[in-house]
């Protein structure tokens, strides 16, 4: 056979061979990464399920008392919140989102009724963690130190909800007329609810 | 020889393109584009791993515990969810064994999602967008700049079209303060050692 010939059969061979047996030996190893299956244990998987009753290392007596509020904790409250719980809670915390929308059981409620109103910080940790009703625990979604920056978020989303022109800084009053800015993009809802962010924020400081 | 290498840059080897049946009919169309959830929600581990992650099954069941509680589609949620079970899906971009690729230092350089896995919510099954060779690689890592993005817009789906710009030159010449480029804000760098990805 010539040596083209040869390599026609190769090519040919190979086509069919899945890129999982690669003629690279280093391309598959035997190893474990993370999701992995694996043979090894009974359940094929790589990654190992804590024993139970077995604590994660973040959750310790100081990361479980209440941080103290800062404008960097209520941001990075606003991402997380609007990561985890506006999917079902809504932008605005009230309770109006697609997902919402479709739950037959019960619908997640507003954050903005005076029952939720009345919710420390640490009660609203405390669902986030262990879940409340319908509504599942997020602790393995999300870290101790996120739910505390959510919960302080939420507070700050409360307040802007019910936010009246008294709230509102002597000298800033007068931005309020001024009309929305293109550049800004978001729209006034949203601008709105910084403002309920940095008041909350200057509230909790005195 | 040649034709051999060639095999191996073509779609045909590199999977490119090639949706991937799942065991489960899942459609990220519907749950990013309809229900606007953040990649985050469920691959909650990007930030923080090598992993972007696989949701747990839980996280399934904290929205389809309530919708589509009935649906046979669910079948396979609902099992793995009661006999804790893992759903065996399937990967879709997966690199040589020899490449250790991290995703929490991309997403904290300001590499957006939609840069390197396309669309996702435009996909009904997923498909490995890029041809992921060594080269698709590299093209980045020698000049980062047209890739990067403000970390507020990790997850957006915006890509950006040809002549439209990227973010890079919109955040550089729209302020006249170039220090508001998302480059200079996430201090990105041009990476080329064979260590940074092989070990």
């Amino acid at each position: 056979m010539t040596r083209a010939g040869l390599l026609f059969v190769g090519v040919l061979s190979l086509a069919g061979c899945p890129v999982e047996s690669d003629i690279d030996p280093m391309m598959r190893q035997e190893k474990m990464k993370p999701y992995w299956p694996n043979d090894f244990y009974s359940d094929n998987r790589a990654m190992r399920i804590p024993p139970a009753n077995a604590v994660p290392r973040e959750r310790t007596l100081a990361a479980l008392t209440p941080p103290p509020v800062t404008a960097a904790l209520v941001e990075r409250g606003r991402e997380r919140f609007d990561i985890h719980c506006a999917v079902c809670h809504g932008f605005a915390g009230d309770g109006d989102s697609v997902v919402a929308s479709k739950m037959s059981l019960r619908a997640p409620p507003s954050l903005h009724s005076d029952k939720l109103r009345g919710y420390t910080v640490a009660q609203l940790f405390e669902v986030m963690t262990q879940g409340y009703g319908y509504m599942p625990k997020y602790d393995s979604e999300v870290s101790v130190a996120d739910r505390w920056a959510i919960a302080n978020y939420a507070k700050a989303l409360q307040l802007s909800q019910r936010a009246s022109l008294d709230d509102v800084p002597a000298d800033k009053r007068g931005d309020l007329d001024k009309p929305v800015q293109p550049a800004g993009e978001k729209g006034e809802q949203h601008g709105g609810e910084h403002h309920g962010g940095t008041s909350q924020h200057s509230e909790n400081k005195e | 020889m040649l034709l051999l290498l060639l095999y191996k840059r073509t779609p045909l080897a590199t999977l490119q393109h090639e949706p991937v049946t799942q065991p489960i009919e899942f459609d990220h169309r519907h749950h990013v584009a309809d229900d606007g959830i953040d990649c985050r929600y469920c691959h909650n581990t990007v930030e923080t791993s090598s992993s972007a992650g696989y949701p747990a099954t839980s996280v399934c069941m904290n929205c389809h515990a309530q919708i589509w509680n009935q649906s046979p589609y669910l079948d396979l949620v609902r099992k793995s969810y009661f006999t804790g079970q893992a759903i065996e899906w399937k990967k879709v971009h997966r690199l040589p064994d020899f490449v250790y690729f991290n995703h929490s230092i991309h997403v904290a350089k300001g590499v957006g999602c939609v840069t390197c896995h396309g669309r996702v919510d435009e996909m009904a099954e997923i498909h490995q967008g890029p041809d992921m060779q060594m080269s698709w690689c590299l093209d980045c890592h020698r000049n980062p700049k047209p890739n990067i993005r403000p970390r507020q817009y990790i997850t957006a789906m915006i890509d950006p079209a040809p002549g439209q710009g990227t973010f890079e030159t919109h955040f550089s010449e729209s302020g006249s303060n170039t220090s508001q480029s998302p480059t200079t804000m996430n201090d990105v760098h041009s990476r080329t050692s064979c260590t940074t990805c092989h070990r």
